[in-house]
């Protein structure tokens, strides 16, 4: 019988700094709108106290008065102690309602790829020994909805609009095991709005 | 100075979060089983908790003092089975099977004597855990240093455990309905119960889904009629769903309830599974030292069951095969009557360790 010798769970910093990465990625390559372009970073805790980070690009699509549509691109990382990692894209379609004294209210769905690492090492027996087993993760599918609220804290930098916001939302992972698990999420977080060019929009 | 922020709140969790004891994950066909290894490493006993189901999880039991006192004592191995508790992965339907779990039993059983310096392993399995510790003693698969096999109102067949549990039923039923100022809803609910086993005497055949189907449907007549539970107080007390387990621990409830809920749905209809879950396991061929602990007021799986059990124990010596009644329990006597049950567990592993 064989076995490695014990080692720390895979490194959970590695894919922290990947994540990190690939959600600059997604900000950089956000579409520019000639309107505004969200962007948001928050504290993401799957059941609240799974800690995590969403950042998101959002850019608006239709716009009456106090009423809005967006979409907005979101990459994000929650991790759960001694039972996984998790990394996620998704995509969002929202409603946003305004309110005159600057508080707003969002309505999202959205779908997205989640990939789940255990957070653990593996084991597994092969031709009798035990062996350590490579931790490749799983591949779900993520639905989500949420519902949010916001306020206007005032101007951010270079003018453009800074918000506090919180979001409970209901997310989905599929396949585990064949079924549909459903979770739920709490989003704390700011989003600031990239001033418009001049002359434009 | 966000990162940083992060960074601490990730780290605090993981504080806050119940780390004790050794973690890791067992592989087999598919499935990414969690094992938590905790307590009285000296001893060199490692006793091995099934957990109920399909679906239920080792760690929601782990947070039940009874366990808490035999960690004192032994190495504590909480295991969540494959489509069950917080596992991962995405295991075929095929592999839904009992002969897997026994299977995934014998590679965990391995993984733990490769980790560890392991002198002796005890199994302890409760309800489905029964069912699935029995097939594993019973088969050649059994490994030398398992030296004894504790029972927990553990299923046997589901067809003889529907037709014992329907006896209790037809027992408690028309108890229930003469009880003086017996309320409406719980009239109707008793009512209710004894028109749906009249029409339906036996478990019966067919596809898997229906037939065990029917049993989820018996099952929760019988969890109305409190057939689980002695006390009620008590067992939410010992086995309700805390904060703590929820948020702050490596127990995932989303996961769970869907496994434990859904678990019909991710079976195979294969009529060589429904005719092997059906059937009583061989006993007569055990020769691993069993104690059978029993709830007194268990509907579900009541004591006829381990009596049926013991009987068929024929391989084994007197002294090696015990009923134990646990007179103030439904179900689950290490949550009803946790004292007894640790001192019990602590003096038969000692006796054989």
């Amino acid at each position: 019988m064989t076995i490695e010798p014990r080692a720390a769970s895979p490194n959970g910093r590695c894919r922290w700094a990947a994540a990190c990465v690939a959600c600059g990625l997604v900000l950089v390559g956000a579409p520019r709108s000639a309107q505004a372009l969200d962007l948001s970073a928050a504290y993401y805790g799957d059941t609240i106290t799974h800690p995590g980070l969403k950042l998101g690009a959002g850019v608006p699509l239709l716009e009456r008065g106090q009423h809005l549509i967006f979409g907005a691109a979101n990459l994000g990382y929650f991790h759960h102690e001694r039972n996984s990692e998790n990394l996620f894209a998704n995509a969002e379609a929202a409603y946003r309602f305004t309110f005159s004294f600057g508080l707003y209210l969002d309505l999202a769905l959205g779908a997205g790829y989640m990939h789940t690492f255990a957070d653990g090492p593996i084991y597994t027996v092969e031709d009798g020994a035990v062996r350590r087993a490579a931790n490749t993760g799983h591949p779900l599918f993520m639905p989500s909805a949420g519902l949010g609220v916001g306020y206007l804290l005032g101007p951010g930098p270079k003018g453009g609009p800074l918000t506090i916001y919180i979001e409970s939302s209901f997310f989905g992972q599929y396949p585990r095991d064949h079924l549909f698990v459903g979770r739920l999420a709490l989003e704390v977080g700011l989003a600031w709005t990239l001033p418009a060019p001049s002359g434009e929009g | 100075m966000f990162r940083t922020c992060f960074m601490a709140l990730v780290t605090l969790a993981g504080l806050a979060c119940d780390t004790r004891g050794d973690f890791f994950y067992v592989e087999s066909e598919g499935a990414v089983m969690p094992v938590v290894v905790r307590g009285n490493e000296a001893s060199g006993v490692y006793v091995v908790l099934l957990h109920g189901g399909p679906g239920d999880s080792a760690f929601f039991d782990a947070s039940m003092s009874a366990f808490g006192k035999l960690e004192e004592s032994w190495r504590m191995v909480y295991w969540d089975q494959r489509a069950a508790g917080s596992s991962l992965g995405n295991a075929p339907r095929e592999t839904n099977r009992v002969d897997q779990f026994v299977t995934d039993l014998g590679i965990v059983i391995q993984v733990l004597r490769a980790r560890y310096a392991v002198e002796s392993i005890f199994l302890l399995g409760h309800s489905w855990g029964g069912r699935v510790g029995s097939q594993y003693v019973a088969s050649d698969r059994r490994d030398p240093l398992v030296k004894g096999w504790i029972d927990v109102d553990g299923l046997d067949g589901y067809a003889s455990t529907y037709g014992h549990s329907l006896e209790w039923v037809r027992a408690t039923v028309p108890q229930w309905l003469a009880q003086p100022g017996l309320g409406k809803e719980r009239r109707e609910a008793a009512e209710e119960a004894l028109a749906w086993h009249e029409a339906h005497p036996a478990l019966g055949t067919g596809p898997f889904q229906e037939v065990f189907g029917r049993f989820r449907t018996h099952a929760s007549h019988v969890y109305a009629m409190g057939g689980y539970s002695h006390d009620d107080a008590r067992v939410a007390e010992e086995a309700g769903l805390s904060a703590g387990l929820l948020l702050l621990s490596p127990y995932d409830g989303f996961a769970q309830i869907g496994h434990a809920m859904k678990w019909l749905d991710y079976w195979d209809d294969r009529p060589e599974e429904t005719a092997a879950l059906l059937a009583d396991v061989d006993l007569t061929a055990v020769t691993t030292p069993t104690l059978l602990i029993w709830g007194r007021h268990d509907g579900a799986i009541p004591v006829s069951v381990g009596e049926s059990k013991l009987a068929r124990l024929s391989a084994l010596s007197e002294q090696d095969k015990t009923l134990l009644i646990f007179e103030s329990s439904g179900h689950s006597p290490m949550a009803e009557e946790g004292e007894r049950f640790a001192s019990e567990v602590d003096a038969f592993i000692e006796a054989r360790r």
